[in-house]
């Protein structure tokens, strides 16, 4: 695995073409000694996160710009979808490609719509298909058109900016997005949010993304793949999260990961991966004190989950909350409901917080699910290290076998 | 808690509402102040300048006019030195922005890097020199005709101011929109029209403004070579120590400075790009 991740190949295991190849790829500035990037070679597969992680200077946004030539290569070759694309007209090549930066770019004098339709127009789409192109991103990402389409920039928010040049990127459907530190100019909260929503949305597309940053918690959160670089953008490791995150292949990449591997796991699962706990007892709004006294008596727990109509969950309550008053107003409002699709290291961060030591669970409705709580959480992770230690088990065994095959 | 609110909340909810509102009010109130600022901005000046030329009218009219005076102060005269006056004027302006702002263009683009500070240092000698000097030494070495000796020296004296409006509105763009466009494949003259352009708009007019108001100011000094205008009225003026010629042509001279600062700032309200 080791030679291979040297190679420039992540362990995908699948022969198929990558969507974009780099060959030997070099630059070298004028006037610096010392190439920003030596000699890449590189496959990035189609249809999932390629993520470029490393020290500032590594040279990761070097490579990314050259795989659109904002960067022209000192040499080395370039494909696209198997075609070699090092010589061919620039801004045709780009034009193909999504392009997102941290700063995001988009052009204060033209609305929102205006902004998506760059590309599109571009290509020479009729007015019609233009709009309903329009309309179709914006839902996309979440912003409703007739309010957002005519627009400035200016009036729109962090975060809706950031929204709208991953719409831009995506203006005529191109099947791969470069992203340049995308969420790194938002505040931490959105940042979250963002992630999130993208991944969500990555689900659907399903494009080839390349994406750099220099944050490693954002590169095993977002990465199907990480690519982690060093100086001269030679590959350190170049796998999935899970295997990185098992096996540093280095004492550089485990200098990188740095310390918490346990807590970097968490990125890495989400909610709904894990057995939520259902042992508090939940009844509907209008039950009556008896009823809830009697399931709050009956469970050991202490506390009982009021859930309304939609099953949405409202309140916490004990018996000494059961006075006379409606149970919309008795005992305590539910804290850190978050919903199934968040790491657990959201989960961890929210349940340290609450009152109860609870994060609640929702689907994307709003609909309870289910808790989890410190124990869960704990099985959760040893069951994440026994993978690992039984994975990288397997693997030695597989390696012992190979060798005895070729001797 | 409010994480937990966040990562729950539908896009574009909660902060994202406020910072909506808050947006919206700005733009609001922005467009609201500035409507009433712009009316009285924009009816003011003519109201003074219409005022100080109705004292003038009224100043005159209580003077004693000679029979001498009187074939340079009489209305017909006046309306010809002020239609000559702004002809000068404007067909400078004209010339200037032909030139100028295309040179800008060009000596922002990378290839010219190396020739800009050369013109530059040409475009100073334009502005360096006193003006009079320009108009003579355009008058007697290239064109024998007052009036165009006028429009060509009033282009050379004007061409820096907008030339530089030129560069500092295209240096201004942001490098991050530039390469964002670029990373989109908008091609070089895509990026010029589309982005670079409009994104000076406001500096560019700012120059132009500058050339405008210089032009019309400058363009007394037609009357040192035969190209006629308010600056005519003034020599004559001085020529026959008449106060009331040489109050009118300063008056009528400073008045029409000021309207044409007015058109300019009218302008420059009018093209600036919406959103910016």
């Amino acid at each position: 695995m080791t030679a291979a991740a040297v190679n420039g190949k992540a362990a995908t295991g699948s022969a198929a073409e990558p969507m974009i190849r780099l060959e030997k790829l070099h630059k070298r500035f004028p006037g610096q000694r010392e190439p920003a990037v030596r000699e890449l070679t590189l496959d990035i597969p189609e249809g999932g996160i390629v993520v470029f992680v490393g020290p500032s200077g590594c040279g990761k946004t070097t490579t990314l710009e050259m795989i659109n030539r904002l960067v022209e290569p000192t040499s080395g070759r370039i494909y696209l979808q198997g075609d070699d694309v090092t010589d061919v007209n620039a801004d045709q090549l780009r034009r193909r490609m999504g392009y997102v930066i941290q700063q995001i770019g988009l052009f204060p004098h033209q609305t929102i719509a205006a902004n998506i339709a760059t590309v599109p127009r571009m290509l020479g789409w009729d007015r019609k298909r233009i709009n309903a192109r329009v309309d179709e991103l914006l839902t996309l990402v979440g912003l409703e058109p007739a309010e957002y389409r005519d627009r400035y920039p200016k009036h729109m928010s962090g975060g809706q900016r950031q929204r709208i040049g991953v719409a831009r990127a995506m203006g005529a459907d191109p099947p791969v997005l470069l992203m340049d530190e995308p969420f790194g100019a938002v505040d931490p909260i959105t940042r979250v949010r963002l992630q999130n929503e993208f991944l969500r949305l990555q689900a659907d597309i399903r494009k080839t993304i390349v994406f750099v940053t220099h944050d490693i918690d954002e590169a095993i959160k977002m990465g199907n793949h990480i690519c982690i670089l060093r100086e001269g953008s030679e590959i350190a490791q170049y796998d999935t999260p899970q295997h990185i995150l098992s096996n540093p292949a280095s004492p550089f990449v485990e200098g990188f990961l740095g310390s918490g591997i346990v807590l970097k796991r968490l990125n890495l699962s989400r909610a709904r991966d894990v057995e939520l706990s259902s042992e508090w007892p939940t009844l509907p709004l209008d039950a009556s004190a008896g009823q809830v006294r009697q399931a709050i008596v009956d469970s050991d727990k202490g506390h009982a989950l009021l859930l309304d109509a939609q099953r949405r969950p409202r309140r916490w309550v004990t018996v000494r909350d059961l006075t006379d008053g409606p149970l919309e107003e008795a005992g305590t409002p539910v804290e850190a409901v978050l919903q199934e699709d968040v790491t657990l290291q959201d989960v961890v961060q929210e349940m340290l917080t609450a009152t109860l030591g609870e994060a609640i669970i929702v689907d994307s409705e709003g609909c309870y699910l289910g808790a989890l709580n410190h124990d869960t959480i704990n099985t959760a992770v040893r069951a994440m290290q026994q993978e690992a230690v039984d994975r990288e088990r397997e693997q030695a065994r597989a390696g012992m076998r190979e060798a005895g095959a070729i001797a | 808690m409010s994480g937990a609110i966040d990562l729950v909340a539908p896009p574009g909810e909660a902060p994202e509402r406020q910072a909506d509102a808050i947006a919206r009010r700005e733009a609001y109130r922005g467009q609201a102040e500035t409507r009433w600022q712009r009316v009285a901005r924009y009816a003011g000046m003519p109201l003074f300048v219409g005022a100080a030329f109705l004292v003038l009218y009224l100043w005159v009219q209580g003077q004693q006019i000679g029979e001498i005076e009187q074939r340079v102060l009489n209305a017909n005269a006046i309306r010809r030195a002020i239609a000559q006056h702004l002809r000068i004027s404007l067909w400078s302006t004209l010339l200037v922005l032909l030139t100028a702002i295309p040179v800008g263009i060009a000596l922002t683009r990378p290839w010219a890097r190396r020739i800009t500070p050369a013109i530059l240092a040409i475009a100073n000698i334009g502005q360096g020199v006193p003006a009079i000097g320009t108009f003579v030494v355009v008058y007697l070495v290239f064109l024998r005709n007052g009036q165009n000796a006028s429009i060509v020296g009033l282009a050379i004296y004007c061409f820096l101011p907008v030339l530089r409006g030129t560069m500092v509105g295209l240096e201004q763009v942001d490098r991050d929109l530039i390469k964002a466009a670029r990373g989109m494949g908008l091609s070089k003259g895509m990026i010029l029209r589309r982005i670079e352009l409009p994104m000076s708009v406001p500096i560019l007019l700012t120059g132009v403004r500058t050339a405008l108001v210089l032009n019309v100011s400058t363009a007394v000094l037609a009357g040192f070579i035969a190209g006629g205008g308010i600056g005519a009225i003034l020599l004559q003026g001085f020529g026959l120590r008449r106060q009331a010629t040489i109050v009118t042509g300063s008056v009528l001279a400073g008045g029409f400075a000021l309207l044409a600062d007015w058109v300019g700032r009218i302008v420059e309200d009018v093209l600036r790009p919406k959103g910016l």
